[in-house]
């Protein structure tokens, strides 16, 4: 997938927007708290792009009550028009003129590499949790409504365990779709278990990079599970068990991540699972994803330059953001973007 | 330039009604603003006239003008089915198919211990009591994780009363092809499929 054209208004701290953008490398330069991140994330956002946790009313700009996203994406069977519209609390997807789902949108799709990547080493579980989510839910259509059907009832039974009232009427739903979101996570942690030690060996990384699941529940135990802990999830209020207590548990060489692995060692593993991402998206769409960098240089140590140039130099479209931008020669357009506004330079 | 206040008042109210966002309800605002004064008068006088004439049915918790409703009075209807709908609107839903020939009970709502609704702010009480040996209750209730929950609490309420109960089954909107239907709803179209030899 590659982005043509893109229009913003109402967007974050953006000023009203419209921008051509070439194959290639495009090289976003700015000081710090400019707007290089928000103009990446909408990128994201219309390349399909999955954030759980994202709170909508935060992307509208202060003082405005709707955001307006467009884009003219080039996807394998040609171009397609893909609007976003965020208002009220909703948002509202179009493609082509016609009313679309979130997935609709994701073919290929966007891999964003970003700084708090290393939340998805050192991070609570949840960081690894939204990783998987997001990257099934672009996988898999049913993954995405299984899940939000699933999390709908996960906030109904926790609010009846704080209220006082019956939480049993809501596990036959969470053990139905919880076990279907465990197995569809097993299916892709297999997955991820074979192609991950070569991606990261690839990528400079020391050490067998392994992953598997932390499970709080048996997909097939899950309704009894719940039942038994109904006066524990009572006092604690929520719902202890079940895919959204889940981990992905990374260890190298053996050791898990989280608690042994240094900065640099974690930034690989980081970049790891993000090339393994670009990966899963290409094979599922026959399509090289867009390929989104937010603060190369965070990137580009010694140990990983040349693995990452020689990414990008593979990727069709590339975007990247940095304070200064002006040693990468391979730019095909540069942006300066400076109090919200986008300036194209010479 | 600034909208005037009693235009901005407008589309104010106008945008609390259900389903009608701001751009509906300014859309619908300067509709209004064009229409004659006579029709503008009638409109608020078939409003004045629905709120002063319609209540609740108070056998099916539907909307009437009458004592007891059209469909609980007519001696026609079957009173050994009880359809159990969530809002006014799905009594009117299912009589457009046709289809049905038995009587209502509206719930007036669905549990959500979100929206802090348990099962007692529900008209659950009353269905119980028409309840009686032999009825069947069938349970329309939506096929939205509330209504499920919903559903599930009126099984285990009736069938200690002796009610044959059923639930709506769940498939593929007639007249849509197989590629457009959401995951969720294909995959229960197959596990409730019917056989035909």
């Amino acid at each position: 997938m590659q982005i043509r054209h893109l229009t913003l208004q109402g967007y974050r701290n953006l000023a009203r927007t419209e921008l051509d953008l070439p194959p290639g490398l495009v090289a976003i330069s700015g000081d710090n708290g400019q707007g290089k991140t928000n103009l990446l994330e909408a990128v994201y956002l219309l390349a399909g792009g999955v954030l759980p946790g994202l709170r909508l009313d935060a992307l509208i700009a202060r003082g405005g009550q709707v955001a307006f996203l467009a884009a003219d994406l080039l996807l394998p069977d040609g171009l397609s028009r893909v609007e976003i519209s965020i208002a009220a609390g909703r948002r509202r997807l179009s493609q082509d003129g016609v009313p679309a789902r979130r997935y609709q949108l994701s073919a290929g799709g966007a891999v964003w590499l970003r700084p708090d990547d290393l939340e998805l080493v050192y991070g609570a579980p949840q960081a690894r949790r939204h990783y998987l989510d997001a990257l099934l839910t672009r996988l898999s259509r049913r993954y995405g409504q299984v899940l939000s059907v699933f999390e709908r009832a996960l906030l109904q039974r926790n609010a009846a365990l704080r209220a006082g009232l019956d939480p049993s009427l809501w596990e036959p739903q969470l053990s139905l779709h919880g076990a279907e979101l465990i197995e569809l996570r097993r299916r892709l942690v297999r997955r991820m278990a074979e192609l991950l030690p070569d991606v990261h060996a690839e990528l400079g990384g020391r050490g067998q990079l392994a992953a598997q699941l932390q499970e709080t529940s048996d997909p097939g135990e899950l309704a009894r599970e719940l039942a038994a802990r109904r006066e524990q999830d009572r006092q604690r209020g929520f719902t202890t068990i079940g895919p959204q207590r889940d981990d992905l548990l990374l260890s190298l060489a053996g050791a898990p991540a989280q608690a042994f692995s240094s900065r640099g060692e974690a930034r690989t593993i980081a970049l790891s699972l993000r090339r393994l991402e670009w990966i899963l998206l290409s094979e599922r769409y026959a399509d090289s994803p867009l390929l989104l960098i937010d603060e190369l240089s965070g990137e580009l140590d010694r140990s990983r330059r040349d693995r990452l140039l020689q990414w990008i130099s593979t990727t069709p479209q590339v975007v990247v953001t940095d304070t200064d931008l002006s040693g990468i020669a391979q730019a095909c357009l540069r942006l300066r973007v400076d109090g919200g506004r986008v300036e194209v330079q010479e | 330039m600034g909208t005037p206040s009693s235009l901005a008042q407008l589309i104010r109210e106008l945008s609390r009604l259900p389903g009608i966002g701001p751009k509906s309800a300014q859309r619908l605002a300067y509709y209004l603003f064009g229409q004659p004064e006579q029709e503008v008068a009638r409109l608020a006088e078939v409003l004045l006239a629905a709120k002063r004439d319609l209540h609740d049915c108070p056998r099916c918790f539907g909307v009437t003008d009458r004592e007891l409703c059209e469909i609980c009075s007519d001696p026609q209807r079957d009173a050994a089915q009880i359809c159990v709908v969530e809002e006014p609107g799905d009594v009117l839903a299912i009589e457009r198919s046709g289809e049905y020939r038995g009587l209502y009970h509206v719930l007036r709502g669905v549990i959500s211990p979100m929206r802090g609704v348990g099962p007692g702010s529900l008209r659950i009480a009353a269905l119980l009591e028409r309840v009686v040996p032999g009825v069947e209750v069938i349970l329309a209730t939506s096929t939205t994780v509330e209504g499920e929950a919903t559903s599930l609490y009126l099984q285990q309420e009736l069938v200690p009363l002796g009610a044959r109960v059923s639930r709506i089954a769940y498939g593929l909107p007639v007249g849509g092809a197989l590629e457009y239907a959401d995951e969720v709803t294909l995959g229960r179209a197959l596990a409730g499929r019917q056989v035909v030899s």
